[in-house]
């Protein structure tokens, strides 16, 4: 599901139990509930009982919006990150920039910083997603990132955006390297799935998808025949590789477009529509790019603006859902609510 | 909106000669034409919203003429200040609170929170502000996870003509101490020492 604001992915693993990736939130939802959650419930599933994991590909604003409610609601379910967020490196990171959040609200750090603590007073094992780590057992759910080179890159981000003393206090802007994402497969008996987060294509093989790919030829990959498109469909996420070696010819597409900023730059282009079109059977999108109108405003103000030469666009996208479901030996079937569209 | 919230409070020159105090945390109580950097606090601004009577159907505020009623019911004393009032006056029309979110070659993008105006008020948008707006002693501030405000504003000019401006006030909020970020990595090491990872 995608984008009010992010995107998230929830999975029946099979026996009414459940597998969240990320969190999202419906931007037109005053409350601003987790959307994952809001889903979930309304199919009546008892998420404290049912989720049985809950994966955060990785720190980014469109990827952890509502997730410390999400912890918390699903009371049972393992916790999967890559290890890194756990590191303590990345926990002084956290701390440190909260000390002024009564200042600057804290942005998502203070989400991250709820599920760590309510993670602690559980004594919760969380599970550190590594290149090839089994997270569950049936259907088999597996890690493919971030490589140790990427891991590595990423406690350099934490370093550079730590603060020190006598600088200003300021807002943590989450927003960690697209390669520390954690790509997952799942396998079931007759089908597999690739969850390509926002896994860039680097040309070091030894990072991005280059390393997953490596990885996965080295250990033994079930190709996936549907794929959540990385990195909102973007070129820089593009990596032939990952269709040739991890999916089969052809797979169904599913891309969660990002829903913020000027319309022109957000990911996928058409350009980028149109490849993933030429490499899948079907495509969907969770919803399709649109200006959402500004409210109406006092005619100086717009004015001014315009003249300013500042452009304003609304966070109110709206929320989209493709669900793709299929019974055992049988085609997959897709279902489209909100926003969501099919491309191809 | 009470008539005390949707006061416009302009840019009263100091008449005692003494330096006048940056308004500062008080904006979000006094919505309407008041800024850090231009907007400054002064007795008479206070003497004269209690010398004004509940209801007072004259003193109507939010429009730069406006501040001529409001001087015209200024204590002899403050006399002074109708004059310069006079000369510039100015009116908020609307104001977000924003956060620098990243960096570009002749713009920044920032997301803004409405706290202000019609259309505005809590709502939240995305931007691009064009580098340009950033006066030359703000540019250290750009920075991602900065804070600032962004105004529009209406006034009329000493010669008389109206002019709408928008204006980028960056906040400078207190500096992280070394002590903090030292309880900050105590109280990491022993988060850390909570967690059971595998």
């Amino acid at each position: 599901m995608g984008p009010g604001y992010g995107e998230s992915i929830v999975v029946h693993l099979g026996q009414g139990e459940w597998l969240l990736v990320d969190s999202c939130v419906d931007a037109t939802d005053n409350i601003q509930r987790a959307a994952p959650l809001k889903y979930l419930k309304a199919l009546g599933v008892q998420v404290n009982l049912a989720v049985k994991l809950v994966a955060v590909s990785h720190w980014d604003d469109d990827h952890v919006c509502g997730i410390a409610e999400v912890v918390e609601a699903c009371s049972s379910a393992m916790f999967c990150c890559s290890t890194e967020l756990t590191q303590r490196e990345f926990l002084k990171f956290v701390e440190s920039i909260s000390d002024g959040a009564t200042a600057t609200d804290g942005g998502n750090v203070g989400q991250f910083r709820r599920v760590i603590r309510l993670l602690g007073s559980r004594n919760q094992t969380i599970l550190g997603a590594k290149p090839g780590r089994q997270l569950f057992k049936y259907p088999v759910v597996k890690s493919w990132s971030p490589s140790d080179h990427d891991a590595m890159q990423f406690l350099n981000y934490v370093a550079q955006m730590h603060p020190h003393a006598g600088e200003q206090m300021r807002r943590a802007i989450p927003g960690s390297p697209n390669e520390t994402s954690v790509v997952l497969s799942i396998d079931w008996e007759d089908a597999s799935v690739l969850l390509g987060a926002d896994m860039e294509a680097v040309s070091d093989d030894h990072r991005g998808w280059g390393a997953v790919v490596l990885e996965a030829n080295r250990i033994g990959f079930v190709r996936g025949g549907v794929v959540k498109v990385p990195h909102h469909g973007s070129e820089t996420a593009h990596d032939p590789r990952m269709w040739s070696d991890l999916l089969l010819h052809q797979p169904i597409s599913v891309i969660a477009p990002f829903g913020r900023g000027p319309i022109a730059s957000r990911p996928p282009k058409s350009s980028d529509v149109r490849r993933i079109n030429g490499l899948s059977s079907a495509a969907f999108l969770t919803a399709k790019h649109s200006e959402t109108k500004l409210p109406v405003m006092d005619f100086a103000v717009k004015r001014s603006l315009r003249e300013g030469n500042i452009r304003l666009s609304s966070q109110r996208s709206t929320l989209g859902i493709v669900r793709l479901r299929r019974v055992f030996g049988l085609p997959w079937r897709h279902e489209m609510f909100g926003a969501a569209v099919r491309a191809k | 909106m009470s008539a005390a919230s949707a006061l416009q409070i302009d840019s009263f020159p100091s008449t005692d000669g003494q330096s006048s105090e940056p308004l500062g945390s008080s904006t979000a109580a006094v919505p309407i034409g008041v800024t850090d950097q231009v907007v400054h606090r002064e007795s008479a601004v206070r003497d004269l919203l209690r010398s004004l009577q509940p209801g007072n159907e004259e003193v109507r505020f939010g429009t730069a003429s406006h501040s001529l009623q409001v001087a015209s019911t200024l204590p002899n004393r403050d006399r002074t200040v109708e004059s310069s009032t006079i000369r510039v006056s100015q009116t908020l029309l609307a104001e977000w609170n924003g956060c620098v979110l990243a960096i570009e070659d002749h713009y920044f993008s920032a997301a803004l929170k409405g706290i202000y105006g019609e259309g505005v008020r809590n709502e939240q948008e995305d931007a691009e502000i064009p580098m340009s707006d950033v006066g030359e002693s703000d540019r250290e501030l750009l920075r991602p996870g900065n804070l600032f405000r962004l105004c529009v504003f209406y006034e009329i000019q000493e010669n008389g003509q109206p002019r709408r401006y928008t204006q980028v006030i960056f906040r400078r909020l207190p500096a992280y101490r070394s002590q903090d970020l030292a309880k900050a990595a105590e109280r990491a090491s022993e988060l850390y020492r909570t967690l059971r990872v595998e």
